[in-house]
């Protein structure tokens, strides 16, 4: 089963170069979806020896929140913004794709410097965290649209998703369900804040918050 | 280095043979697209013929280098089709490392039609030499990651080893691989979305406005240096596609001539069905196709992911 977990994991990796490259909001929220159920399959592949209602529970919880509900709140964020694109991000997209290589790199030395052992039985999952959780933080300094940065804060707590979902321990349920429900109240709040942000300024570029001085 | 052996020689006589129905076939793709005719198959041939029965014009202003460009370049490319093998037949001249000697030989190419185009004094020549020069600067290192991954998966650095047939065929490095150097060839052989080939407006051409002072001999040698490069491109993006293995001479070369077909009618349909890229963009897609290769590298056989 090694195999189909590689490939897994190197789709989720292509996933995150198109997140770091395109400047399109709305193919980011479809791209950072397709990420969401690509992820919720991870645990059928990793979870193999236990395959038990706890993984069919995280799993489908996973595929269904973060493929299907959190895209829907934030298309619907997005209506009535004018913006169909990131316009003036502090890194260029070629910068992002090379600062994406480096991360990704960097990310698999420390992964492969992981022993596989019972504790961590996926090296390359942990690999694919550490990746994903700098693509998150990266996509939140880089970039200026409120959106944008949302999408960064998705990708840095699939980041967290993925690795929990990479240990056998089975004892993480609460602890995985408690996230995806922060994550999605998380998602609540922003879309208000988006809304408020457009209404205030007829744009989400979180630069222009920096007018609101005393 | 190997013996070199009788069969071997079918490989580079392949190539000089076959390379202008390339751009035949990707002619007819986009004459089918455009609800077109199209132009017969063995088109490049017949204008290969009448451009070499003509004379040449030279500019007063240029010197033996511009001479000397289109005959450098054509004899590069030959070298090169010499150390690529197709199917497993192998291939006339192969020694540990030649796949550096081949990437710097579409360099030497690069670098004579360069010094030939600024030769003209031409500002337009200029400013496609310059672009071609910034383009081929990212797409090179992409080549060569790619070629890298092929090498490490095959723990061999000759080409014969690198194309050759593989014990155990890894798909996802195979398409990631296969898939970066398809934008390579793409970007190399100046095709949409990088260049437009059929083009004719000064302000949007890379490598035509670099060749527009050529005519007669020189322009044919051009041309037909181009479509050397374009097979050899082909060769090699097909085997790291399918790197076949059916203890049948005949049948590998069979199933790579078909695969390189249908890489060919690809370029055609992206042609058809693409625009070019603005400029800006270019550097984008090469570096999209580098993380691809880097992927390639990390996800290969003796690579960071196991």
């Amino acid at each position: 089963m090694k195999s189909p977990l590689n490939a897994l994991v190197i789709i989720i990796v292509v996933s995150n170069f198109y997140l770091l490259s395109s400047s399109r909001l709305r193919a980011l929220i479809r791209m950072a979806a397709v990420q969401g159920l690509i992820l919720g399959l991870l645990p059928f592949f990793t979870q193999v020896r236990d395959f038990s209602g706890h993984t069919v529970v995280i799993g489908a919880g996973g595929l269904i929140l973060k493929g299907l509900v959190i895209p829907l709140l934030l298309f619907r964020a997005l209506r009535g913004v004018e913006e169909y694109r990131e316009r003036k991000p502090h890194v260029g997209y070629t910068l992002s794709i090379i600062a994406g290589i480096g991360i990704t790199t960097i990310a698999f030395w420390i992964g492969g410097m992981v022993p596989q052992s019972s504790v961590f039985p996926h090296p390359s999952v942990i690999s694919l965290a550490i990746s994903m959780a700098a693509t998150g933080l990266f996509l939140i300094i880089a970039r200026t649209e409120a959106l944008t940065q949302i999408i960064g804060y998705l990708v840095l707590e699939n980041a967290i998703y993925g690795f929990g979902v990479s240990l056998p321990s089975a004892q993480s349920l609460i602890v995985e369900m408690g996230v995806l429900l922060d994550l999605l109240v998380g998602i609540f709040i922003m879309g208000v804040v988006i809304a408020h942000i457009n209404r205030e300024f007829d744009s989400i570029n979180t630069d222009m918050l920096e007018e609101l001085k005393e | 280095m190997e013996q070199m052996t009788l069969k071997s020689v079918l490989s580079p006589l392949l190539a000089l043979s076959c390379a202008p129905l390339l751009f035949g076939i990707i002619a007819r793709i986009k004459a089918l697209f455009a609800g077109r005719k199209g132009p017969p198959l063995l088109q490049t041939y017949y204008d290969l013929g009448k451009l070499l029965r003509k004379g040449a014009v030279y500019s007063t202003t240029s010197s033996w280098i511009f001479k000397a460009g289109p005959v450098v370049s054509l004899a590069a490319l030959l070298s090169a089709s010499f150390l690529v093998p197709i199917g497993t037949i192998g291939a006339p001249f192969s020694f540990a490392g030649d796949i550096f000697l081949f990437i710097y030989l579409l360099a030497l190419v690069r670098f004579v039609m360069v010094i030939a185009a600024l030769d003209t004094g031409s500002a337009f020549e200029g400013m496609g030499a310059s672009r071609e020069v910034f383009f081929s600067a990212l797409a090179e290192p992409v080549f060569l990651l790619c070629l890298l991954s092929l090498a490490q998966s095959a723990s061999d650095f000759r080409f014969s080893g690198v194309l050759g047939p593989t014990e155990q065929f890894a798909v996802v490095p195979a398409i990631l691989s296969g898939v970066s150097l398809f934008v390579v060839l793409l970007a190399e052989n100046a095709r949409i979305p990088v260049d437009d080939p059929a083009t004719h407006l000064e302000l949007t051409m890379i490598h035509e406005v670099m060749v527009l002072d050529h005519s007669g001999p020189d322009f044919a040698f051009i041309t037909y240096g181009a479509c050397l490069k374009l097979w050899l491109g082909t060769v090699i993006v097909a085997r790291a596609l399918l790197p076949v293995h059916a203890n049948s001479v005949i049948l590998d070369v069979a199933l790579t001539l078909c695969m390189m077909v249908v890489l060919t009618v690809c370029i055609g349909v992206v042609e058809s069905i693409m625009a070019r890229l603005r400029l800006l963009k270019v550097p984008q897609l090469l570096m999209g196709a580098a993380a691809l290769a880097v992927l390639a590298l990390l996800s290969g056989k003796g690579g960071l992911l196991q």
